[in-house]
């Protein structure tokens, strides 16, 4: 039974590591996105002339000078899917960073006062999260309009009620802890109580959450730019050049959407990765502590 | 990990032996066993002989039609065991039809003849589990092990999770059964009292390993083993309200201690009991005791 | 009196618990078209439309009365059926709910295609990862389980149109029907289902074709959350103290399996299956997009582009009743298979 758990754990670990690698691995590229890549995000920078494919305007296939090919318009695929990392983690960051601001401290307090404030917040929040989020957020992004900014607001929506219903229940089970006990029978205010006791102890588990509905928020906002909702032309961004890119995709130019859709992918799988392995590291954690 | 360590022990029929030890001496795992339903990667070495046949060298098929049909099992806690799914009439159905080719009315008819054998309205066949207490499922549970007659019954600390009332109706049960079906019975526990209502003979697990088997009378009243006597000591005393537990705790089974096993528990260890490991020897008619000094203690 | 326990005393009680549920996310909408940005005709008309116009149109919806008011008017006229009038350039002038409801087959269709390809796989995978746990197979289930989630579900169904309709040629690359035949007469509204009423099994099999790629698009996506949830209960399920002792009892090892353990790690799937919806709902409309279905998802995107208000709104509505009635049905579907739950 020893070897087992130990063998889990690692297994977490190097998930937990990979997931960490290929998120900074993103950030550097947001980062870097001006030194590292070969051409600039916009404008015709194809080196042919008499494009190939007339049927796609200025698409050529990945090549030596251009990797991963060149779009309708001559752009460099490769660049922009390098410039697109910086537009989908900071729409990813607002989303997910506001959600925290708004969902932690309701659920901290629904939490914590129960009776029918907590009840009648959880049916809201529920009701909420039942319906398909992409909608809303579409709905809540065609009231703002379009940009990062907006984006960002729009998809908070979606992830308020994750981060209250987490925090929430272990608010609830943090709250019934010999030590919180303690603090209220020497008379601690519950505000102290709330904030000094309590919400040390449910931040542990938010870092699962963050990476998971990080994981999340990069596929709907991709998924809102491909719907003509999000990003703006010409701003690089994977969602909104794959929406371009299928247009020409009946032509043969796999090369538009495929690499885009690529770099979502090993994203949200690196942010999934890190979720589930610190999930696995820290439920043992969590569960050893109350025994 | 041993949590079983050559174990020897012949049950004659309509015998009922108790088993008992601590929690975590390795009984539960005789039960389980005794039917070939340990986990998967448990390894089970040694010869089980049920009426000329050794389990071991059976097929699954066989082996199959033994677990309920011959030997039956009932569990420490009826809460868990029966499916939540399934109406108790599906659970008799299923079991009679699995061993027998009787029809829908037959199998029907001996459930309730079972059910009512222990006292639980036939009305109440096609309820679910969850609408009955936990008495009513362990009376549910030993119907059921008991509506394909078994000639032994392996009954893995029955009472344990009841109360006391229901353990009383319970232990009556299990009586009435050894007295009309001429039933052998396997009592698994921990409780002294339950044994010396119930059983002829009883075997003192410590370990993983036998310390002692002997008539009821001869175990309660003239044990031998150093173990034993302490056990007898923590319930009799009880009564007096002074409390004589044994000192010191079970053993880690993953690496057990040298020699015999209770050496460093026991008041009378000499240095000899570090190494060698005691036999299991009779020291009376009808009474074996695996201690290096049982001669001193007769 | 319903007896307690009963089916129908546990349906009825859910459907009043219901109603709350409709209630808040029929103000969630409000709040979100009416409240957020100011009012919603300057959100989308904003710079783009005389001032006289935009105040016109204020007055016509009734935005420029306090929002109390506003509400109880939107409240009144969804419970009577009074979605409006279209305002846009496509339906200019329909009713709202005549357009949904030419609309809405089209959604209802693929979503169940979906989910059946999504439980089939999902399932399979997560009962052959949980019967052989840590061994190969099941590391490739996991992976796959949470690989598949995270696939953007309009970049699967391009790759999968490039594959089977652009360069193997077996499927049509979008849309609901051919262009050369002309879709069976509206019964149902859901083509496969008109074409075996109308007797059409040629009309079905183009249907049938049409419907496989983006049905197998979102499937595969949703088949990760159904595999997580089944191979996990599984796990627990296997090691049940009920299945111990139906083995003490001699039960056949087929029988435990599928009775035992299959059935009671797959009633959990029930519960979830609620939120798939929402997951599907979401991936229906990026799925709408890709494939040209001319589905809700389509519907909503289309009305928003070209600011559409009435008909924003009522499809917002019309997922809203969507998903409380699923969500009614799930709870009435896991009280008909586990008694436990109706009490």
């Amino acid at each position: 039974m020893l070897p087992m758990l130990e063998k889990r754990r690692t297994l977490a670990g190097v998930m937990s590591w990979i997931g960490l690698g290929i998120l900074v691995a993103f950030i550097l590229i947001a980062v870097l996105a001006p030194i590292i890549a070969p051409y600039p995000a916009v404008g015709p920078n194809s080196q042919f002339l008499t494009p190939p494919n007339p049927l796609c305007g200025a698409c050529a296939p990945p090549s030596f000078s251009h990797w991963m090919g060149t779009d309708n318009l001559g752009q460099d695929v490769f660049s922009r899917v390098l410039w697109g990392a910086q537009t989908s983690l900071e729409v990813m960051a607002i989303g997910v960073i506001l959600a925290l601001a708004v969902g932690f401290p309701v659920g901290l307090y629904s939490g914590y006062v129960g009776g029918s404030i907590d009840k009648a917040i959880l049916l809201v929040m529920d009701s909420v999260y039942a319906f398909p989020g992409l909608l809303l957020a579409a709905l809540v992004a065609a009231m703002l309009g379009k940009g990062p900014f907006n984006i960002g607001i729009a998809i908070t929506v979606i992830y308020i009620p994750l981060y209250y219903r987490v925090t929430r229940n272990q608010t609830l089970s943090v709250r019934e802890e010999t030590y919180v006990e303690a603090a209220r029978s020497l008379g601690a205010k519950p505000w102290t109580i709330m904030w000094v006791y309590i919400a040390y102890n449910v931040l542990i588990t938010i870092p699962v959450i963050f990476a998971l509905s990080a994981a999340d928020a990069i596929l709907t906002a991709a998924g809102l730019s491909y719907l003509g909702l999000g990003i703006q032309l010409p701003t690089p961004d994977w969602g909104l050049d794959l929406s371009v890119a299928q247009q020409f995709l009946t032509d043969g130019a796999w090369w538009t959407s495929f690499f885009p859709g690529l770099m979502i992918i090993i994203l949200t799988v690196g942010l999934s990765f890190l979720g589930e392995g610190l999930n696995d590291l820290i439920n043992p954690l969590l569960k050893k502590g109350r025994a | 990990m041993h949590a079983l360590d050559n174990i020897s022990l012949d049950v004659t029929s309509g015998e009922s032996i108790g088993i008992v030890g601590e929690t975590g001496s390795g009984k539960s795992t005789l039960g389980k066993a005794i039917l070939e339903i340990l986990p998967p990667r448990t390894e089970v070495k040694g010869r089980l002989v049920f009426r000329g046949r050794e389990l071991g060298q059976l097929d699954n098929a066989r082996i199959r039609h033994i677990r309920g049909e011959e030997i039956a099992l009932i569990f420490q806690d009826p809460m868990t065991r029966l499916n939540p799914l399934m109406t108790i009439e599906d659970h008799f159905v299923e079991t009679i039809k699995a061993h027998q080719r009787v029809s829908r009315q037959e199998a029907l008819a001996r459930a309730e003849a079972a059910l009512a054998s222990m006292r639980v309205p036939e009305s109440r066949i096609s309820n679910y589990p969850h609408e009955f207490s936990g008495g009513m499922r362990q009376r549910i549970m030993i119907a059921l092990a008991l509506v394909l007659n078994p000639s032994l019954l392996v009954a893995d600390e029955p009472t344990t999770s009841l109360d006391v009332i229901v353990e009383a109706q319970i232990l009556e049960i299990l009586e009435d059964l050894k007295r009309t079906y001429k039933m052998s019975l396997l009592l698994i526990t921990h409780n002294l009292g339950i044994v010396a209502e119930v059983c002829d003979r009883v075997a003192v697990f410590y370990a993983g390993k036998i310390v002692e088997v002997g008539t009821v009378d001869d175990i309660f009243t003239r044990p031998i083993h150093p173990y034993t006597r302490l056990l007898l000591q923590s319930i009799i005393h009880l009564d007096t309200k002074e409390l004589h537990s044994i000192d010191g705790a079970p053993p880690d089974l993953v690496s057990p201690p040298t020699g015999c096993r209770f050496h460093p528990r026991c008041p009378y260890a000499q240095a000899v009991c570090r190494e060698k490991i005691p036999p299991l020897d009779q020291f009376r008619q009808d009474q074996l005791a695996a201690c290096l000094f049982g001669k001193d203690f007769l | 009196m319903p007896r307690r326990g009963s089916l129908l005393a546990y349906g009825l009680t859910r459907l009043i618990l219901a109603f709350p549920m409709l209630l808040i996310l029929l103000t969630v909408v409000f709040t979100v078209l009416r409240i957020i940005p100011g009012d919603p005709i300057y959100a989308l008309y904003g710079g783009r439309a005389p001032l006289s116009v935009i105040m016109a149109l204020r007055h016509q919806l009734g935005l420029d009365k306090p929002y109390w008011q506003q509400y109880v008017t939107y409240i009144v006229q969804i419970f009577t059926g009074n979605f409006g009038v279209s305002l846009g350039a496509h339906y200019g002038g329909q009713s709202v709910i005549a357009v949904i409801d030419q609309k809405l087959p089209a959604t209802i269709e693929l979503s169940i295609g979906s989910m059946i390809v999504a439980s089939t796989i999902g399932i399979s995978v997560g009962l052959i990862s949980g019967i052989n746990r840590d061994k190969v197979v099941d590391v490739v289930g996991r992976l796959y389980g949470t690989t598949i989630f995270v696939i953007p579900v309009f970049w699967l169904g391009l790759m999968l149109q490039l594959l089977f309709a652009v360069d193997l040629r077996w499927l049509p690359v979008n849309s609901r029907f051919d262009i050369s035949s002309s879709p069976p007469a509206t019964i149902t509204g859901l083509y496969t289902i008109d074409s075996l009423l109308a007797g059409r099994l040629d009309l079905f099999i183009i249907a049938i074709r049409h419907l496989a790629l983006p049905c197998l698009t979102l499937g595969l996506v949703l088949s990760g959350f159904f595999a997580k949830t089944v191979r996990a209960n599984l796990l627990r399920t296997i090691n049940a103290d009920y299945v111990e002792a139906a083995r003490a009892r001699g039960i056949k090892e087929r029988t435990i399996m599928s009775r035992y353990a299959f059935k009671n790690a797959l009633i959990p799937v029930i519960t979830v299956l609620g939120l798939e919806f929402a997951i599907l709902f979401a991936g229906a409309v990026l799925t709408e997009t890709t494939f040209n279905w001319d589905g809700m998802g389509r519907l909503l995107i289309d009305s928003i582009e070209v600011q559409d208000y009435p008909l924003i709104q009522g499809t917002i509505i019309v997922f809203s009743f969507i998903i409380v009635l699923i969500s009614i049905l799930v709870d009435i579907l896991s009280g008909v298979i586990d008694p436990r739950v109706r009490y």
